[in-house]
C-alpha cells in the first residue's frame, strides 16, 4: 500500500540531503525532549524537584518534531494510497493518477505552510506566550514553517520529475539510485 | 443543497479521490476544505487553518507516537528480536508446531515493546520465517502463523493505532493499555490453539518436535534480560502510576538504546536508520492527523455526524445489533484502506453515536475502553483480511516463493479464532474491562 521505495527523481538541488537533515532536525528535537523528560522525571523522583514546564516543552516541541518529519515521509513517498482499484490500471495511468495525488499534496502542502506562517505572525503580533513558562509562542509556529515549506518544494519537484513522463521519471529514478 | 448533502458529497469526493491514488490524507483534506469553504465560506477556512494544524500537533499526549516509535527502531536496529525467538522456541520446540507458536509469542513480546505493528512483523519474520522453512514447515504455515502473530501488535502497548485512538477519543493512556493486555492474551491462546489443530490435521506442514534440552533453555532465557528489562521499567512505571506515558516513552529510548551501545549493536549508522524510519512512519501518520482533522471539522460543520447519531437512535435497533454493523463496517472498510486512516477518519463521527447507546449498563469511561479494543480487534483482523491484508504483503516482501494466495489460505484458522474472540468481546466487555478495575 505504500510507494516504500527510492524517492523518484534525479536529484539537481541536493533535496535528498536537505529531507535527510529535516528528519535529523526533527530526530534532535525528539531526542532532547526524551532526554528532558526523564531529567524531569529523576528531578520529581530523587530531588522534589521536577523541570518546571517540562509538559509544555513537549508540546512545543511535538509540533516542530511532525512539521520535520513530514518531508522526509513525502521524500521516500512513504504517504499512504489505496492501490486496491487500480492494480489492473496500466503502467502509464497509475503514473499520471500519483502525479496528480502529487500535485494535491503540493497545493495542501502550500495552503498549510501559508496559513501556520499567518497564524505565528497574529500570534507574534498579539504577543501570546505560554501560560507556565512565558514562552512566545510564535517561536513553534515560525519553526513548523521550513520543515513544511520543504514538503512544497519536495512535492513540486516530484511533479516536475514526473510530467517529463513515465519512462524519464524511470530513468530520474535510476540516476537517484545511483547519486 | 443542505448541509448534509455537502456532507455527503465530502465523503463521496474523499472515496473518488482515495480511489484513484490520492494519498489517503490529501483525500481527506481535499474534500474537507472544500467542504469547509460551502459551509461556512473562504476566510473563516483561512482563520481555521491559522490555529488548527498547531493545535492538532503540538499535544502532549501526542509525544507518544514519535517516542515509542524510535524506541521500537532501537530494539529493531539493535536486534533485539533474535534473542525472544530463540527463547521462545528453546521453550515450546517439544510439541509439534512448536517454533510457529515461538513465532506467534516473539511477535507478542516484541509487540510490547514497539508501537509499529510492521516492524514487529518484519523484524520477527526476519529471524523466524528463514528457520522455519530449514526445519521443514510448509510455506502457507510458516508464512500465516508470523503474519497473524504480528497482528498483536495492534492490540498490545505501545501500539500506534492503541495510542490514536486513545488521543483522539481523550482517553486516559495507561488505562487504555491495561485494557488491552486481556484481549491479547485471547489472542495469543487462539493462535496457540488454531496452530496445534492445524498440525494435527495436516501433519505435513509443520516438521516434528526437537525438544531443547534444559541448559539450552536456561541459556536462551539469559539473553532475553534487554526486553525483559526495557518492559518492566517502562510498563512497570506507567502502571504503577510513577510516570504517565510520555515520561515512559521517554526512559524507554534512553534504557534501550543504552541497552543497545553496551551490547556493541548501536553504532551511527544503525542510530541514523532508526531515526529515518521514525521520521517516516511518523511522517506519514502525522500528515494522516492534519488530513482527517480537516475533513472531521468540515464534517462537524454539516452535522452529519449528529444526525447519523440521531438516525441511529431512531432505529429501534438493539445497541448489539448496531454494535455488530459497526464491526462489518470496519471489516468492509479495512479492505480498500489501512488501519491507521480508518480510525482517524471514522472515530470522531462514530465514537459520539456509540457513546449515546446503552450497552449493558456501561459507564461513558468503560465503554470508551470497550469500543476501543473493538475497533482494535477489528484492525487486527483487517492486517490479515483478504484482499489486502498488509501483513501478508510483509511476509510476502520476506517470502517471494510463497503465492499470496497459499498465506492467505493459512490464516484462514487463525481468522476463525480471531472472529471468536471478537464475538466474545463484544458479548463479554469485562474481559477488557476486569484488568482496569484491578488495577486503577
Amino acid at each position: 500500500m505504500t510507494h516504500d521505495g527510492p524517492a523518484g527523481g534525479s536529484n539537481p538541488l541536493g533535496l535528498e540531503r536537505l529531507c535527510d537533515l529535516s528528519a535529523a532536525i526533527g530526530g534532535l528535537v525528539l531526542v532532547a525532549m526524551a532526554t528532558m523528560t526523564v531529567v524531569s522525571v529523576v528531578g520529581r523522583a530523587f530531588f522534589s524537584h521536577p523541570i518546571l514546564g517540562d509538559v509544555e516543552l513537549v508540546q512545543l516541541g511535538c509540533a516542530v518534531v511532525v512539521a520535520s518529519f513530514l518531508p522526509y515521509a513525502q521524500y521516500r513517498r512513504a504517504n499512504l494510497i489505496v492501490d486496491f482499484f487500480t492494480t489492473q490500471a496500466s503502467a502509464a495511468a497509475q503514473h499520471w493518477m500519483d502525479t496528480f495525488g502529487t500535485a494535491l499534496y503540493t497545493a495542501v502542502m502550500a495552503l498549510v505552510c501559508w496559513r501556520v506562517a499567518a497564524g505565528g505572525l497574529d500570534i507574534h503580533a498579539n504577543q501570546e506566550s505560554s501560560m507556565l513558562m512565558n514562552l512566545p509562542l510564535w517561536i513553534p509556529y515560525a519553526l513548523m514553517v521550513p520543515g513544511l515549506a520543504l514538503c512544497v518544494v519536495i512535492g513540486l519537484h516530484q511533479v516536475l520529475q514526473a510530467l517529463r513522463g513515465p519512462q524519464a521519471a524511470a530513468q530520474g529514478t535510476a540516476q537517484g539510485d545511483a547519486a | 443543497m443542505s448541509t448534509m448533502g455537502i456532507g455527503l458529497t465530502m465523503f463521496c469526493g474523499m472515496l473518488v479521490l482515495m480511489a484513484v491514488r490520492v494519498p489517503i490524507a490529501i483525500a481527506m483534506f481535499v474534500p474537507g476544505a472544500i467542504g469547509y469553504t460551502a459551509l461556512a465560506g473562504w476566510l473563516p477556512l483561512m482563520a481555521h487553518l491559522k490555529g488548527a494544524v498547531y493545535g492538532r500537533v503540538s499535544v502532549y499526549d501526542l509525544s507518544v507516537i514519535p517516542l515509542f516509535m524510535l524506541m521500537g527502531a532501537f530494539a529493531v536496529q539493535g536486534g533485539l528480536s533474535k534473542a525472544l525467538f530463540e527463547f521462545a522456541n528453546a521453550l515450546l520446540g517439544r510439541f509439534k508446531g512448536g517454533m510457529a507458536m515461538a513465532g506467534v509469542l516473539a511477535c507478542a513480546a516484541f509487540g510490547s515493546i514497539s508501537g509499529s505493528t510492521v516492524a514487529t512483523t518484519a523484524t520477527i519474520a526476519q529471524v523466524a520465517y528463514p528457520e522455519m522453512r530449514r526445519i521443514g514447515y510448509s510455506g502457507r504455515l510458516a508464512t500465516a502463523a508470523l503474519a497473524t502473530g504480528g497482528t498483536m501488535g495492534v492490540l498490545l502497548p505501545p501500539s500506534v493505532t492503541l495510542m490514536v485512538y486513545a488521543i483522539l477519543t481523550e482517553q486516559n493512556i495507561t488505562k487504555m493499555f491495561l485494557a488491552a493486555y486481556v484481549p491479547a492474551l485471547l489472542a495469543a491462546v487462539g493462535y496457540l490453539i488454531a496452530i496445534a489443530v492445524v498440525v494435527r490435521v495436516w501433519p505435513d506442514q509443520a516438521p516434528d518436535a526437537t525438544p531443547a534440552s534444559a541448559t539450552e533453555v536456561l541459556r536462551a532465557a539469559s539473553r532475553v534480560w534487554p526486553i525483559l528489562t526495557i518492559f518492566l521499567v517502562v510498563f512497570g512505571g506507567i502502571y504503577g502510576g510513577v510516570f504517565t506515558a510520555t515520561e515512559g516513552a521517554a526512559i524507554g529510548n534512553v534504557l534501550t538504546f543504552v541497552i543497545t551501545v553496551l551490547r556493541g549493536d548501536m553504532d551511527r549508522q544503525r542510530l541514523g536508520a532508526a531515526i529515518r524510519t521514525t521520521a517516516q512512519t511518523s511522517g506519514m501518520i502525522f500528515l494522516i492527523f492534519i488530513g482527517a482533522d480537516m475533513i472531521n471539522a468540515a464534517l462537524a460543520l454539516s452535522q452529519l455526524p449528529a444526525q447519523l447519531a440521531d438516525l441511529v437512535g431512531h432505529l429501534q435497533l438493539s445497541p448489539l445489533v448496531i454494535m455488530a454493523g459497526v464491526m462489518v463496517f470496519y471489516v468492509l472498510l479495512g479492505c480498500v484502506m489501512d488501519e491507521m486512516s480508518m480510525i482517524l477518519l471514522t472515530v470522531p463521527t462514530l465514537f459520539p453515536v456509540i457513546m449515546g447507546m446503552d450497552f449493558f449498563g456501561l459507564a461513558p469511561a468503560d465503554k470508551a475502553l470497550w469500543f476501543g479494543i473493538l475497533i482494535l480487534t477489528v484492525c487486527e483482523i483487517g492486517m490479515i483480511f483478504p484482499p489486502v491484508g498488509l501483513n501478508v504483503y510483509i511476509m510476502n516482501g520476506l517470502a517471494r516463493n510463497v503465492p499470496m494466495t497459499e498465506t492467505y489460505k493459512g490464516v484462514v484458522p487463525f481468522l476463525v479464532t480471531d472472529f471468536i474472540r471478537l464475538g466474545l468481546l463484544i458479548g463479554f466487555p469485562v474481559i477488557t474491562l476486569w484488568l482496569v478495575k484491578a488495577l486503577t
